[in-house]
């Protein structure tokens, strides 16, 4: 007799699929040439290192590969893309002085009305430039800055020339590379010594041009002994070009300081999403990675933490669902760089329909490294058997005294536990719909509110069962 | 004559690139999807396979036994005939990559193929005992046959018969039939500046069984890859593996055991010993194909890290494109329990002592596989010996 099978139904994208009137006041061409760069560079009225810095990573650009594993990215035709696409509204620090089309694709996603509810600060991009920003006054007093990258290199030039893409050189990669060149928009933050900043800020970001590519920079600096916990959404409507994301997280963790970064990233399934985000954490600080990867074609999205300064920490909470034609190539990289440096990562993920879902990691211990501590897990979770779900780590241990653990389950829902479940009353569908919850929970409960509703709403799996 | 033996080696590159890899690339920055080594393949002078394995024989004449061993439908020296018959040839193995697998096809000075008789189980092993002698190369190609119904023990050695620096490349090729099952053990203690290519593939039908009991003791570069296909139903392969590494040694474990039948299993323990400056990679993958209903697969390494110097790196890689299955890996690492060293301190033993105690507990579970005793204590002995780095 053939097993029961559940179908369980794709995720309904409908609020994310809006898409509005391709409108905007400025594009650049499609493709990736020397006078583009100088444009978009001229349009920001950037100073000379920065425009300088754009050329350079031009030229690493050009003469880098693509990477020689991972996903197929043969899709992807830069020639196609189109690099920048200023909206037609200039940045706005008051709500209602968005233009209302932009605006509503904001309210539908929750946005604003978080930010009254749960949010100290919050930042909108729509495709390439910001277009809402605002932050609570008494953290502004304090010295807080939470500003998009265009004001902060005015404003804040010698800070941004500090840090700006020091932690991910543009030669780290192909994408970062033309990040380097084509980057708009993002995020600054910066928080002062001591300063504890106890509700979370959030910047959101939104494509819709068609065939265009987001190029967000996200700088977070956290000075000795301060908290802050930062908030990154990501959707676009799906189109049938292909888009690309290639997005920089830059996070400074300083000494005693601790910083959380959540990320629920629903990009639409047209979108390839090659992401770099990297935190370099010095004595005794913390970084808490939260990374839920449901949208995208394609992802390759692998935060890192680079543990400098002894006693430094990280976390990495990660959960991934691949559903049909999606690629979803993700996990962590840890580097322990000090001694008695800890690190924990615990990832869950599924496949259905015929996605793919890979977890992809590195913890490497370096010599120096002495009494470092390691912990990893992850579990994958295959829901058919037409899906296909990979598990690719490599542990690297260049000193004696550490103690590094591994281990990683795959499966599917155990018979047995819905057995028991049904033999409780339960109907079927919802046993394997508790299971599949109960999988992501541990995920769940550490997101802030509105996140973990808007990842229940992800994973809203409507499941109808089907006998024999 | 043994003047001349020099000009039996023949160097054919300075070094190899690129073999080994990984059945998925993953970054490049780790070093991980395959290696590179200073030491190229070594070929021996003689213009024809014939005239390798008689040079080879008329020096090592200890490696097959002498008289017909009546419980094998055969045992013999590899032929050309065996060799390239069709059922070898379709176990298309790339192994350690495809030169060194091409080298051991066409230019193989020794090797062994082994049948056994369908429905007989042989309990006692079967000793063959490799040796390399003033830095000849060695180059094996083997085969095992085992006929529906019968089992067998293996056991292949490959040791050193002087110090000097010597160059192996081994293939072996096992096809085990229906209700079979075979313990495979291969032990390699060659001389410290050595070269060692080992490569293994095997494919087994319904209700098929291997165990493996493999013993990495000796060689600068020990690359050794292992690929085994579970096609049958419930067929199962266990690999049971210790490695020992000392001084500058550079070890590459690469396994990969793919799933294909209903309801398969599949084990690879691993417990390693790393000292000095040693360089080791361990890539386990456990493949899951379509199909493969109710298979199980489990990976577990350990590694007893005695040195601040090593380099321990271990890729233990699940690939699944089914649903109804269940895999498993677990790797982990650090130094010797200080409590238990403590414990044995407490009790008078020396701290070396302490150790070699301790390590020789943790190896023990694989060393027992082996099936003959005196085998055992060598591998201890040599064990004991690079504790005492000597």
């Amino acid at each position: 007799m053939d097993k029961k099978k559940t179908v369980v139904a794709d995720i309904d994208r409908s609020i994310y699929d809006r898409k509005n009137e391709d409108k905007f006041s400025y594009k650049s061409e499609k493709g990736l040439t020397r006078d583009i760069i100088l444009d978009i560079s001229k349009r920001k009225n950037e100073p000379q290192w920065m425009t300088d810095f754009r050329l350079k990573s031009l030229e690493i650009y050009e003469a880098m590969e693509l990477p020689s594993w991972g996903p197929d990215l043969k899709d992807l035709d830069m020639n196609h893309i189109v690099t920048y696409v200023r909206p037609y509204t200039e940045m706005k620090g008051s709500w209602s002085e968005v233009p209302r089309e932009i605006k509503d694709t904001f309210d539908k996603l929750g946005i604003p009305k978080a930010e009254h509810e749960y949010l100290a600060g919050v930042g909108a991009q729509y495709d390439s430039e910001v277009v809402y920003h605002s932050i609570k006054e008494e953290l502004v007093k304090q010295g807080v800055i939470y500003t998009d990258m265009e004001t902060a290199v005015r404003d804040y030039e010698d800070v941004i020339r500090q840090y700006f893409m020091k932690l991910v050189p543009p030669n780290d990669h192909k994408f970062v590379a033309l990040h380097g060149a084509v980057w708009s928009g993002g995020s600054f933050v910066y928080v002062p010594e001591g300063v504890t900043v106890d509700i979370p800020l959030q910047s959101y970001f939104r494509s819709n041009s068609p065939g265009a590519g987001q190029f967000e920079h996200t700088l977070i600096i956290v000075e000795k002994g301060a908290k802050l916990h930062f908030i990154e959404g990501c959707s676009a409507p799906r189109y049938h070009v292909t888009n690309l994301h290639a997005g920089c997280v830059e996070l400074y963790v300083k000494e005693d300081a601790s910083l959380r970064y959540s990320t629920i990233e629903n990009w639409s399934r047209n979108m390839m999403n090659l992401n770099t985000k990297r935190a370099l954490v010095e004595k005794n600080g913390s970084i808490e990675w939260i990374s839920g990867s449901f949208g995208s074609k394609v992802s390759m999205l692998y935060p890192m933490s680079i543990l400098k300064g002894e006693g430094a920490r990280s976390e990495f909470t990660g959960i991934t669902f691949a559903g049909k034609g999606q690629n979803l190539d993700t996990g962590t990289k840890v580097v322990h760089a000090a001694p008695y440096t800890s690190s924990t990562v615990n990832t869950k993920s599924i496949s259905k329909s015929g996605g793919t879902a890979v977890y992809r990691g590195s913890v490497k211990v370096n010599a120096n490294a002495h009494h470092s501590k390691s912990t990893v897990s992850c579990e994958s979770l295959m829901l058919d058997d037409i899906s296909r779900s990979d598990t690719i780590p490599v542990l690297d241990i260049s000193n004696d005294e550490v103690e590094i653990g591994h281990e990683a389950k795959i499966g599917r829902i155990s018979d047995e536990v819905i057995f028991y479940l049904m033999s409780r009353g339960i109907p079927e569908e919802e046993a394997e719909a508790m299971i599949v919850r109960g999988f992501a929970e541990p995920i769940a409960k550490e997101l802030p509110l509105e996140y973990a509703v808007e990842m229940n709403h992800l994973i809203q799996l409507e499941l109808e069962g089907t006998i024999g | 004559m043994r003047n001349n033996m020099v000009d039996h080696i023949m160097k054919i590159e300075e070094e190899l690139n690129n073999i080994n890899p990984i059945p998925v690339r993953t970054w490049n920055w780790l070093g991980v999807n395959d290696i590179s080594i200073k030491e190229g393949l070594q070929d021996h002078r003689a213009n024809s396979i014939k005239e390798g394995l008689q040079d080879h024989r008329a020096k090592y004449p200890q490696v097959l036994p002498g008289q017909k061993d009546n419980r094998f439908a055969r045992f013999a020296a590899m032929s050309s005939k065996v060799g390239e018959s069709r059922l070898w040839s379709s176990i298309s193995y790339e192994g350690i990559g495809r030169e060194a697998s091409v080298q051991v096809l066409t230019r193989y000075n020794t090797g062994f193929y082994l049948e056994t008789k369908p429905g007989e189980k042989v309990t006692d092993p079967v000793r063959i005992s490799y040796s390399m002698e003033e830095g000849i190369p060695l180059i094996d190609n083997n085969a095992i046959l085992v006929r529906e119904g019968s089992e067998a023990t293996i056991i292949v050695d490959y040791a050193s018969m002087d110090s000097r620096k010597g160059f192996h490349n081994g293939l072996t090729r096992i096809y085990c039939e229906k209700d079979t099952t075979l313990t495979y053990v291969v032990i390699q203690k060659l001389s410290e500046e050595s070269t060692h290519l080992g490569a293994c593939a095997a494919k087994l039908e319904e209700n098929a069984k291997v165990n493996y009991v493999l013993v990495e003791l000796g060689a600068k570069y020990g690359v050794t890859n292992v690929q085994t296909d579970l096609l049958g139903k419930q067929s199962e392969a266990h690999m049971h593996t210790v490695y020992l590494g000392d001084r500058d040694r550079m070890i590459d474990m690469n396994y990969r055991i793919n799933h294909y039948g209903r309801e398969t299993k599949s084990g690879i323990e691993v417990k390693g010993i790393l000292l000095d400056r040693c360089d080791k990679i361990f890539k386990g993958t456990i493949d899951f194909r379509k199909g493969a209903v109710k298979a199980v697969g489990e990976e577990e390494e350990y590694v007893v890290l005695l040195s601040e110097e090593v380099r321990n790196r271990s890729v233990p890689i699940l690939l699944c494109t089914e649903e109804d299955v269940s895999g498993q890996h677990a790797a982990s690492a650090g130094k010797i329990d200080e409590n238990k060293l403590f414990y044995l301190m407490a009790r008078g033993f020396p701290e070396a002592e302490a150790k070699r105690l301790i390590i020789e507990a943790a190896i023990r579970p694989m060393i027992d596989r082996i099936p003959e005793e005196s085998i055992q204590r060598a591998v201890y002995e040599e064990v004991r010996r690079k504790l005492r780095n000597e």
